[in-house]
């Protein structure tokens, strides 16, 4: 009967272990995915200013030699 | 006994079950690219389809010409990889060279050089628009001037030279609005990316808030 029980026990706990293993390597890959969509989204906000900025100095030069030639 | 052995089974199997799992997650990868692998193939079979169709169309002289430049060019990348892989061993994706940095450390390295680059950007961007402000307004003064000017000198000037400047004029101010634009939508980026960050601080503030009161009640 001892042995039995100890035997369930140790099931029970194994089941427990694999399920806690798989809920932390499932959180940690979520975090990771966010962490990776979070580093995109900065470099694609990062892209857009860059953009703008060569934008605006371009249409600048453009006005000031229009200017020039009034 | 016979009960124990099955027991002890029974444990071995649910031990070992999340790392086959793990395994067929792998195979799965493995998987994937063969597909691509595949594909990618199909695409060259077809390209080099392609190429026979138009060699066949081609006179003999200019094949030969075309050969023998093709094997000149061969040559030339083979050295140039050659020398590409002498130099460097190392791959260009993110993550494949951590250096020290473990995983983790090395995400959250990667995040912050991120977040550092976007702030020059939105630094430098923030110059520029100012930049771009103060050439707008001189334009704009230098605009309105030279439309007095040709208003006061339109009896003087011909026909042509006066819708020359008046075109030049209206040329610039297009300009200028474009300019003016430009800067405006700049602005809102910089906003956006201000209200985000804003949320964030909020997010993280509460989240502080909330593992403070676990620990408390622990």
């Amino acid at each position: 009967m001892k042995k039995t029980v100890l035997a369930t026990a140790f099931i029970f706990l194994g089941l427990l272990a694999c399920q806690n293993a798989s809920e932390t390597k499932e959180t940690t890959e979520k975090k990771e995915v966010a962490q990776e969509e979070e580093v995109l989204e900065m470099e694609e906000e990062a892209s857009k200013l860059e953009e703008t900025k060569t934008e605006i100095d371009q249409t600048s030069a453009e006005l000031d030699s229009l200017i020039e030639n009034l | 006994m016979k009960k124990l052995i099955q027991l002890t089974l029974l444990a071995g199997l649910i031990i070992t079950a999340p790392t086959a799992w793990a395994q067929g997650k792998s195979a799965d990868k493995t998987q994937k690219e063969e597909k691509s692998k595949q594909s990618e193939t199909k695409i060259n079979g077809e390209k080099k389809a392609e190429k026979t169709e138009k060699k066949e169309n081609k006179p003999e002289k200019l094949e030969k010409k075309e050969k023998v430049e093709k094997k000149e060019k061969l040559e030339k990348e083979e050295k140039i990889n050659k020398e590409d892989k002498e130099a460097s061993t190392e791959g260009n994706a993110y993550g494949k060279n951590k250096g020290d940095l473990k995983g983790k450390d090395f995400g959250q390295a990667r995040a912050e050089e991120a977040k550092k680059n976007k702030e020059v950007k939105a630094a430098e961007a923030k110059a520029a628009m100012e930049s771009g402000k103060n050439s707008a307004e001189t334009a704009r003064e230098k605009i309105e001037q030279a439309k007095k000017e040709l208003e006061d000198k339109k009896d003087e000037l011909s026909e042509e030279e006066v819708t020359e400047k008046s075109q030049r004029i209206e040329a610039a101010e297009k300009k200028l609005d474009e300019l003016e634009e430009k800067i405006e939508r700049g602005n809102e980026l910089i906003l956006e990316d201000k209200e985000v960050e804003k949320d964030e601080d909020v997010e993280k503030e509460d989240e502080t808030i909330d593992a403070a009161k676990e620990d408390e009640l622990k």
